[in-house]
């Protein structure tokens, strides 16, 4: 990792984690009431108000790590924490679009969707993590540059 | 009165309307009853519609819907609850003069059951001093000033129009405005679902790479 991509990782993972625990404050105040929806950023936790607050801690401990990791990044240590933070973006992010894949399929009163219905299911709006998700992707890199050295 | 939806159960079929006197007054035939009034705004005046039980009934006259062994009526009950029996225009003008809000009220009803509902317009479609400034301009010309009667003729346009283009719900008390139904954003989701099936190329083709690469 030369001078260059570790600045950049500094940077990158700083705003980050700043836009992770923007996220995961709002979610915390929002599980706190009844949620809230903002354009297309849903909070309201309409599909689980339980898992809310959880998604929120996880949130507010993804953007710890990543703000934690950007002290000399180039150490493996630090990029450890990186990529545990983006991991558990992943998870819940993951968990999210699969809630969407799988409720996609089936129609409301059929066996199937209608293609309308289908495509209209993955509509917006989206939680947080999903919109972080392929911005944590970036770790990828720094895992796979990791790997060379 | 257009597509009066009206959430009523009533089994409505044969049309009494009870009213001093009725749109007639203020709808269609504008050039009649105002002269020099500006052209009506683009417009259609379709029947009025009930639910009977859940079935949607045009209230026509003679259309579908109907029932065949009961004729139609419409007649015009007075506030102190006579009937006008001499529905000439000459004598509909006369009896109007002392019109106000509470004389645009109408009731339907099934003769056969005899179920009604009643239709109310709305306190705002008129001007606050219409029915004043109308019984002064259309019954005592002489007294009028010019500006009460260029006043009364702009007021007389506005209220014909919002008669003409504003829905019922916003005319009628009772009439609920239908729920729209939400268009489903197939867009935003195909999009969303097009990007999700090119992440899954682009993490199988580097999944791929890399074992070849091994």
């Amino acid at each position: 990792m030369n001078e260059n991509e570790k600045k950049f990782g500094q940077i990158y993972f700083a705003v980050l984690g700043a836009v992770a625990l923007a996220f995961g404050a709002a979610e915390l105040i929002a599980s706190a009431g009844e949620g809230f929806t903002w354009g297309i950023l849903d909070s309201s936790g309409a599909s689980d108000p339980m898992f809310l607050p959880w998604k929120a801690i996880i949130l507010l401990s993804a953007s710890l790590f990543y703000l934690s990791s950007v002290k000399n990044f180039a150490e493996v240590h630090q990029i450890a924490k990186a990529v545990m933070a983006s991991i558990m973006i992943w998870i819940v992010a993951g968990m999210a679009i699969w809630a969407r894949i799988a409720s996609s399929i089936p129609g409301e009163e059929t066996w199937f969707n209608s293609l309308e219905g289908f495509l209209a299911s993955y509509a917006p709006p989206y939680c947080p993590e999903v919109f972080l998700l392929p911005f944590s992707l970036v770790i990828v890199y720094y895992i796979l540059k990791e790997g060379e050295t | 009165m257009k597509n009066a939806k009206c959430k009523n159960q009533t089994k409505a079929v044969a049309i009494v309307l009870m009213s001093l006197l009725a749109l007639s007054t203020a709808v269609i035939s504008v050039n009649a009853h105002m002269p020099g009034a500006k052209a009506p705004p683009a417009f259609e005046l379709s029947p009025i519609v009930v639910l009977d039980d859940g079935t949607e009934v045009e209230i026509t006259g003679t259309g579908p819907g109907m029932e065949v062994e009961t004729k139609g009526e419409y007649k015009i009950i007075l506030l102190n609850g006579t009937e006008v029996t001499n529905m000439s225009n000459k004598n509909l003008k006369i009896i109007s003069k002392d019109n106000t809000l509470d004389n645009f009220r109408f009731d339907v009803c099934r003769n056969s059951t005899g179920e009604c509902f009643e239709v109310v317009l709305k306190e705002g479609v008129f001007p606050e001093d219409f029915f004043e400034l109308r019984k002064k301009v259309m019954f005592d010309p002489e007294n009028a000033t010019s500006e009460e009667r260029a006043l009364f003729k702009s007021e007389w346009e506005d209220t014909r129009d919002k008669f003409l283009t504003l829905p019922d719900w916003e005319l009628f008390e009772g009439v609920e405005e239908p729920e729209e139904e939400e268009e489903p954003a197939v867009v935003g989701g195909a999009i969303f679902f097009s990007i999700l099936v090119i992440g899954l190329i682009l993490f199988l083709v580097l999944v791929y790479s890399g074992k070849k690469a091994r």
